[in-house]
């Protein structure tokens, strides 16, 4: 994200954009390894199954677990880089101001929208708290399982403030703080 | 006019429907039409998991929930789990499951903690074992993969009789069946014929092991601010369903019997002898251990309780 | 409420919202306008359910699997392979693509999966050979859902059990219609590549043939593992996606060595970020069925319908628009949780064939997944592709002029269905 940040931007941008792209570098290292888990989980269960005739008692639920973490955790990447799903058609024949306007509008909407999701998953891990329920198998907490669903949240909201700030500060029309809407692949225009 | 939800796991037409029919026309006779029940069935409102979240916090107002689910909420409750547990004798099941104190009484502050209320528990009828080869003793067993719902008490249990036990979801015991990634399930023969395993299994067994058993919560803010008129209608309403529902249950699980036999008359039907059934009773028996250590709470208490109160009734009614 | 919440969801929409956000502010209105009284954190509570299903690891396994084949040498020896046999004829390539995903989609029960796993080797060829991006993204999407209908599949479990009919005697009803769709696309197909003209190649020879088939060697064993292991009854749909995982990881890695240990990692970050993409869309619809399903909106909509004492054609056509537009919206699986009980006692009034109507509603249930504005296939296109919402639906008009018509001939000729459950079963 550095390369991007506008020229002569204050300190208090760089360190934003600093930690970012720590919190990329996180998220990255969390999407991937949580993906070769899946596989190795998955495949190791079929190996006890097949060799050792019994099943990983844990297995389901480890995978669940991934699988919920790498969905949220990845909205926030997926934000990021401009990737999640959007029916462009009416946005992207706009000319450029009112595109930009547009892009704004969304971005603040998604943001919105995606904080209150965040405020009420926290309600729901501290329901589960409360009420203490363990997952069957491992006998984890369930709230435990599902921390990573308003962490995930939150930090998509951000992604969507910060492509919002984009199209505010900056020229141009931005998908996200480090992709611009139309550029080269067609990947942005999603 | 108020509305109440009732949110059940089963289909139309199954057992939990029947109950939920029943208390619904019930409930409403008995409010004049001030109050109405709308019944939910399988799947419309989510899962097993979420329909007792639901009640939790409000969202329905009763909900049916197995052992097994109830467990992820109040682990004790799995001690319904724990195979040749209850008696073979139906009046004694239906005087303890309506009434124990070990269950209504020990864990009525668990359930309230979740915001439940624990209004009632019922078998929907004998466990029934579908295999693809004749079980007569536990090394019939071997190499047997046994699909059971996700629980550690009961994967053990299979284990323990001498299956390899794998946990599966539902929707995948058909095709498991169908193409042998697995042998055998267990369920209520009206389940048995509800889902269809029968097309596609060589034998039904009959074990003796166990009822199905479920049990029926409520909103616990709901119930504690229902008038004190209310709660009494409620539990007449309760106690009269009890005798209905054991009828229709066995009712209902005869004619799947009979139906099954019809549709797929080379399915071979197996009765285990009192002899048979024992050499799976006795193994059973360290259940009670496994289940203590993996629950721990008051567990222990609830088991021996349970089992006390079982042997009580049997006294007083006779084994069968 | 229905129009409120139909008009937010289409105007977010189409005003270029991310997809999440009409799905979620569809459920907000349902909640907080409609429902006030309930909690919303239930919202999260089912977009969790919704992404839990165990079956869904398959998913991001099939991602996974044909992100390495295809960075790999796996998939272009497999396609040269079958291109050597069908290469010379019109269209060849084209209906190769239907019949690989018609077989893919029937075994590892997940669309999803089928879409990612076919389309992403596939798609390129396609396009060398000279297809339209719009047609190639229809026909992966829709060949896709064939397997709905061919055993073993999901939707007719659910059917099944709700419907209380024999799913032995759904799996063989779905057989014949599932084939049919298969020969109309590849008809299509044929046309098509009449129409605009694309270049077959020359028929290969036996011994390049064989050539062919020896360079393939180990990748092709890797359908062959993936179908043979499910019907033999090894792996299940879920397993299968993880061996296909570790097929392709040993094939590429060792011993082509077309894929380097050190790209796997970002590889599989790749797969998580599409997997998210798709499945925080799963989610949200999981919550927007919810609320639908919790506010007795079909009841209500079917209710008015007044359609008690219909015959047997109106009926089946009533169920079959209903499904249809059900499915338009929403998660298909749900759609039949909700709507199966509302009409079985229109059916069994109308004399219907469970059987036949089962198929029938399989076959909406198919067509949804692809069906604008709201589809799970659409989105999972997008992800993996990386196009445009209205590229990857422009040219699906064609493939759902066909789905219709193969449900009215369904209609009108029920032993397009019944033939096969008759002749095994009855
Ligand atoms: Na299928
Ligand atoms: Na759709």
């Amino acid at each position: 994200m550095s390369e991007n940040a506008p020229a002569g931007s204050s300190a208090a941008v760089r360190c934003l954009t600093y930690i970012d792209s720590r919190i990329a570098f996180v998220e990255r290292q969390i999407l991937a390894i949580s993906v070769m888990l899946m596989a190795l989980n998955t495949v190791g269960n079929v190996i006890a199954r097949i060799g050792f005739s019994s099943s990983l008692f844990f297995a389901e639920e480890f995978n669940r677990f991934l699988i919920v973490l790498v969905t949220f955790v990845g909205a926030s990447t997926a934000a990021r880089y401009g990737r999640h799903i959007r029916m462009s058609a009416i946005t992207d024949v706009l000319p450029a101001k009112p595109r930009k306007v547009m892009m704004t509008i969304i971005a603040l909407v998604t943001a919105a929208l995606l904080f209150a999701l965040a405020i009420f998953s926290i309600s729901y891990l501290l329901s589960l708290y409360q009420s203490n329920r363990l997952t069957p198998s491992l006998r984890i907490p369930v709230y435990l399982i599902y921390s990573f669903v308003p962490l995930g949240l939150l930090l998509t909201a951000i992604q969507y403030v910060f492509a919002a700030a984009a199209n505010i500060l900056r020229p141009g029309v931005h998908l996200s703080y480090t992709v611009k809407d139309m550029e080269s692949d067609g990947s942005s225009s999603m | 006019a108020e509305e109440w939800k009732f949110a059940h796991e089963e289909s139309d037409g199954d057992v939990q429907d029947i109950y939920a029919e029943e208390f619904k026309r019930m409930v409403e006779e008995r409010t004049d039409g001030e109050v109405s029940v709308t019944i939910y069935t399988y799947g419309q409102l989510g899962n097993e998991n979420d329909i007792t979240e639901l009640t939790a916090n409000g969202a329905v107002q009763f909900s049916n929930a197995s052992p097994g689910h109830l467990g992820s909420f109040v682990p004790e409750i799995q001690v319904l789990l724990i195979p040749y547990l209850l008696s073979e004798n139906e009046e004694v099941n239906k005087k303890v499951l309506s009434n124990s104190e070990a269950l209504y009484g020990e864990l009525a502050d668990d359930f309230q903690s979740k915001g439940l209320k624990l209004f009632d528990i019922y078998p929907e009828g004998e466990m029934v074992w579908t295999t693809k080869k004749e079980v007569r003793e536990p090394e019939d067993l071997e190499g047997v993969k046994f699909r059971v719902m996700t629980s550690p008490l009961l994967v053990e249990a299979y284990d323990t009789f001498g299956a390899d036990p794998v946990a599966l979801p539902w929707g995948e015991v058909y095709s498991g069946l169908q193409l042998n990634t697995i042998d055998a399930q267990v369920n209520p023969i009206f389940f048995i014929e509800s889902a269809k395993f029968y097309e596609v299994t060589d034998y039904l067994i009959w074990t003796g092991e166990q009822e199905y058993t479920t049990t029926v919560v409520a909103n616990s803010d709901f119930w504690n601010g229902l008038s004190e008129e209310r709660q009494d209608m409620l539990m007449d309403i309760r106690s009269e369903l009890t005798d209905f529902i054991y009828e229709e249950q066995q009712k209902l699980n005869q004619a799947s019997r009979e139906n099954i036999k019809e549709e797929a008359p080379d399915i071979e039907y197996v009765e285990l002898t009192a002899e048979e059934r024992e050499a799976f009773a006795e193994r059973a028996e360290q259940l009670d251990q496994f289940y203590i250590d993996e629950v721990g709470g008051n567990a222990e208490e609830v088991v021996e309780k349970l089992r006390s109160e079982i042997e009580k009734a049997e006294e007083e009614m006779g084994e069968n | 409420m229905e129009v409120t919440i139909l008009a937010v969801m289409i105007g977010l929409l189409l005003l270029g919202f991310p997809m999440m956000v009409p799905l979620l502010a569809a459920v907000f209105v349902g909640f907080f306008i409609f429902i006030p009284s309930l909690n919303p954190n239930i919202i999260v509570q089912q977009m969790i359910s919704g992404i839990s299903p165990v079956a869904l690891i398959a998913v991001p396994m099939f991602i996974f699997a044909a992100d390495i084949v295809t960075k790999g040498h796996t998939a272009d020896r497999l396609l040269d392979l079958a291109m050597s046999f069908v290469g010379h004829v019109r269209g060849g390539l084209a209906i190769t693509t239907a019949l690989g995903c018609t077989l893919f989609g029937s075994v590892s029960g997940s669309t999803q999966a089928t879409v990612v796993a076919m389309g992403s080797p596939l798609r390129p060829k396609m396009l060398d050979a000279g297809y339209k991006d719009s047609f190639t993204l229809a026909l992966i999407i829709n060949a896709s859902d064939i397997a709905f209908l061919i055993p073993p599949s999901i939707g007719m479990i659910v059917y099944g059990v709700v419907a209380k009919t024999s799913i032995g005697e759904l799996f063989l009803a779905g057989i014949v219609p599932g084939l049919m769709i298969l020969a109309m696309f590849s008809v299509f197909c044929w046309i098509y590549a009449k129409v605009n003209n694309i270049p077959t190649q020359e028929k290969a020879s036996w011994s390049e043939k064989w050539r062919i088939a020896r360079r393939a060697g180990l990748a092709a064993f890797f359908p062959i593992l993936i179908i043979g292991g499910i019907y033999a009854g090894y792996f299940s749909p879920t397993e299968v996606a993880a061996i296909a995982v570790l097929y392709a990881f040993i094939l590429e890695v060792f011993i082509f060595r077309a894929v380097k240990l050190s790209e796997v990692p970002s590889i599989a970050f790749s797969t998580g970020m599409i997997t998210a993409v798709v499945f925080i869309l799963v989610g949200a619809g999981a919550a927007f069925s919810w609320v639908i399903s919790f506010a007795q909106v079909p009841q209500a909509v079917i209710g008015g319908l007044g359609l008690e004492g219909a015959g047997p054609t109106i009926t089946l056509i009533a169920i079959t628009i209903a499904y249809f537009i059900g499915c338009m919206f929403v998660d298909p699986i749900v759609v039949i949780l909700v709507l199966t009980p509302i009409f079985a006692p229109l059916v069994q009034a109308a004399g219907l064939d469970p059987v036949h109507v089962g198929t029938l509603v399989t076959l909406q249930v198919a067509i949804g997944s692809a069906t604008p504005p709201f589809g799970c296939d659409i989105f999972t296109a997008m992800a993996v592709f990386r196009r445009p919402y209205m590229d990857v639906i422009r040219g699906t008009p064609p493939f759902i002029f066909i789905l219709v018509l193969a449900a009215a001939l369904l209609i009108a000729f029920p032993q397009i269905a019944l033939f096969l459950p008759t002749l095994a079963l009855r």
